[in-house]
């Protein structure tokens, strides 16, 4: 592909929180997270578009600060801009206008490692507003590059800057605006002359990283003990640093005039509430509260109407479709099935827009900053809360998004308990149960299944703070932990944008989920349909009672193991399928409901509800019912996230522990519920 | 209000990025805020009149000069 003349790849780099996203958005027309809260870009994405007789692929990687890394998202970084430069045509660097200065630090360090660059300056309009003149002809002049001005947010200099990408306005700098140190010289050069690397700044990059940047064994085999020992990484990355700065400095008086007064900005006005040692804490509640409110309150009304229409359908299909088993299968399992996820879709889709407004916005940041002292005496740093919040909407993104904490230790307990928090897929298990058990009454004006549902939000999170503190306990440390963040301006968040990535994640939840429910539903559905055969001449009996299935043998198998929670075989065939997947317990459980012909009849809530042991008690009863509310509160049931938490940790060890300790926690608290309140 | 005038960091436990965030010497700066306990710092530094949030355990490595 690179050989091809009309195919060509470009690299978007930049500090945090510049509008780099934006820009991706705008060049590629793709769907892709854009944040204002430093680390949503937590992986690279790429995209690409068409410009006139040229295919572009743009490489969306995350921001940093500096070429040598601090955290797992920077590493990705640094890696791809060293180790891929031969594919690559150039590097789009996107600079803020009103951090320049900060930003001219990493543009110059890519600069001097050889790597063809262009410059996009962003939101000159803000810099202005400030009083702040940028003289752009001068610095391009200065710094040797294309200089180009956009306005992400109102759609300004993007065919400018695609027409210079087609024109390959990326260049060289002809000279390295940083000097390798006289001390080092000696050293660098005897790498050059055994490497061939003719790099001199590639080189001291080399010996001044202590993290990955490259092959670095290579680079100490050429060095003597003596050597080795001398070389402090960090001493020669903090001189780099401040030379560079001073060289920055120069620059800026050259390209920059100001005028004398300038507005107070809308950030710093919002910042004397916002970040507030009372207010502060008030409004982060309040925002939470507002959410959780919206979350089931004004999803309430779309939710009857999914609910409805698949009432509707299931009644359609039972009265078209000759009777039989397909016919059950068809509008007892698989239709109330794939509603009951549906219906879930209105909250998730709330909850995940109000969440990413607020990265959108620059407020996440200012959550971290309220919330570092508090979460620190658990082992977790202020960034955590961000994997946190987000963890009520799906753990898989928010195990994603701890790649900006620093400290390893931090990080490790981070990704350990964000699981604990209670995710989307968990809300159709909890209303079911909560229907089940809770009775339809008030207390001052608040229903007790709303307070049941908050209660176990709670445990969530109180689950995750104490799963925190033991794991500070037994984990080493490694590394120092730190805060040091950048506190980004207020922006208009996306509305309309947002809205559309909603949409398309809320989708690629009901057809992921519906994919597994459809597929368990019909295995359940098979299993259930045959038994042991009953005379010699069949393979197997078909058609049998759902007692004799062999789908009732294996549940009943089990039941010695899950009896003392509670629960009945059906209910242990739905919590084993769900550890695939929590939603698909309310898939399983439609399934199995309607397969039993000795079952009432009705909808599935009624059909549980209504469905009683031999000795006429309730199935469903109030123990069981705590019992398995707080199974699914504990134990870890999702195939998915095991594979993140497998990818992200790089251990099996952990993950296998995770797995275990998650689920034997969930056991044991199901036991010991059952056995006190039955 | 206060500049910076270097940093003390024998033992080389800094973090760099108080450095590469472009907390330097001869600049100017003022904390503006202080979460609770002796939360994290909120402080406004430099021309640009940047933004940074910064833990006291971090901040101690900077020798400041009041002003």
């Amino acid at each position: 592909m690179q050989n091809d003349p009309s195919y060509k790849q470009i690299l978007l780099v930049g500090n945090p929180n510049v509008g780099k996203s934006t820009i991706f958005n705008l060049l590629c027309n793709k769907n892709q997270k854009t944040g204002n809260y430093a680390g949503v870009t937590v992986a690279s994405y790429s995209g690409t578009y068409d410009y006139q007789s040229e295919t572009v692929e743009v490489i969306d990687l995350p921001g940093s600060y500096s070429i040598y890394p601090t955290s797992e998202d920077e590493a990705i970084l640094s890696k791809f801009l060293i180790d891929e430069q031969q594919k690559y045509a150039g590097v789009v660097y996107i600079l803020e206008a009103l951090s320049i200065k900060r930003g001219l630090l990493l543009f110059q360090q890519i600069q001097d490692l050889g790597i063809p660059i262009l410059l996009v300056v962003n939101q000159i309009d803000q810099a202005e507003r400030r009083g702040v003149n940028i003289d752009l002809k001068a610095l391009s002049k200065e710094l040797g590059v294309t200089v180009l001005q956009s306005n992400a947010k109102k759609n300004e200099g993007i065919e400018e800057l695609r027409e210079e990408i087609f024109k390959n306005s990326f260049s060289r700098a002809e000279k390295a605006s940083f000097e390798v140190p006289l001390e080092q010289k000696g050293l660098v050069f005897k790498i050059f002359s055994a490497t061939k690397e003719s790099n001199q700044y590639k080189i001291w990059t080399l010996l001044s990283s202590d993290t990955y940047l490259g092959k670095l064994e290579t680079v100490k085999e050429q060095m003597n003990d003596d050597e080795v020992k001398c070389l402090v990484p960090k001493r020669l990355q903090t001189q780099e640093t401040i030379r560079r700065y001073q060289n920055i400095d120069k620059i800026i008086s050259r390209v920059l005039s100001k005028k004398p007064q300038f507005k107070e900005l809308l950030t710093e006005k919002l910042d004397k509430v916002l970040v507030h040692q009372f207010w502060g804490y008030l409004i982060f509640g309040a925002i939470l509260l507002v959410i959780f409110q919206s979350v089931f309150f004004l999803a309430e009304y779309p939710m009857n109407w999914i609910s409805d229409f698949f009432l509707w359908m299931s009644a359609f299909v039972t009265e078209q479709l000759p009777a039989g088993p397909l016919n059950s299968l068809l509008a007892n399992g698989i239709i109330p099935g794939i509603g009951g996820i549906m219906v879930f879709a209105p909250q998730i889709g709330i909850l995940l827009y109000f969440l990413y407004l607020l990265e959108d916005s620059g407020y996440m940041a200012r959550v971290i900053f309220l919330m570092d002292r508090f979460l620190r005496p658990f082992g977790l740093n202020g960034k955590s809360i961000v994997p946190l919040v987000s963890g009520t909407a799906c753990a898989i993104p928010a195990i994603m998004s701890t790649r900006n904490i620093e400290n390893v230790k931090e990080r490790l307990i981070t990704i350990l308990v964000t699981p604990f928090m209670t995710c989307s897929a968990r809300l159709p298990v909890y209303s079911i149960i909560i229907g089940l058990i809770i009775p339809n009454k008030f207390f001052i004006g608040i229903s007790y299944k709303a307070l049941a549902l908050m209660a176990m939000y709670f445990i969530g999170f109180f689950t995750s703070l104490m799963a925190s503190l033991i794991l500070k306990k037994i984990i080493k440390s490694k590394g120092t932990s730190f805060l040091v963040m950048d506190l980004p301006s207020y922006k208009l968040p996306l509305f309309g944008y947002d809205f559309k990535v909603v949409l398309g994640k809320v989708w690629e939840f009901i057809t992921g989920a519906g994919k597994i429910i459809f597929l368990f539903s019909i295995v359940i559905w098979f299993f259930s349909y045959i038994g042991p055969k009953q005379n010699e001449d069949d393979f197997v009996a078909t058609d049998v009672k759902l007692e004799q299935s062999y789908l009732a043998k294996m549940g009943k198998s089990i039941e010695p193991a899950i009896a003392p929670l509670g629960y009945d075989w059906k209910m242990g065939v739905g919590i084993l399928t769900s550890f695939v997947a929590r939603e698909v317990f309310v898939g399983t459980m439609s399934t199995l409901y309607s397969l039993d012909e000795e079952a009432p009849e009705g909808t599935i809530i009624e059909k549980m509800r209504s469905d009683v042991k031999p000795n006429g008690e309730k199935v469903y009863s109030f123990a069981t019912g705590i019992s398995i509310l707080l199974f699914y509160a504990f134990a870890m049931q999702c195939v998915s996230t095991l594979a993140v938490v497998y990818r992200e940790t790089k251990s099996w060890r952990w993950t296998v522990v995770q797995l275990f300790g998650m689920s034997g926690l969930a056991y044991i608290a199901s036991l010991i519920a059952y056995q006190i309140l039955k | 209000m206060g500049k910076i005038v270097g940093y003390e960091n024998d033992d080389l436990q800094m973090p760099n990025k108080i450095i590469e965030m472009g907390l330097l010497p001869e600049t100017f700066f003022k904390i503006l805020y202080q979460a609770p306990f002796k939360g994290p710092l909120y402080i406004e530094f430099g021309d640009e009149k940047s933004r940074i949030a910064l833990r006291e355990e971090e901040a101690r490595f900077i020798i400041v000069e009041s002003m």
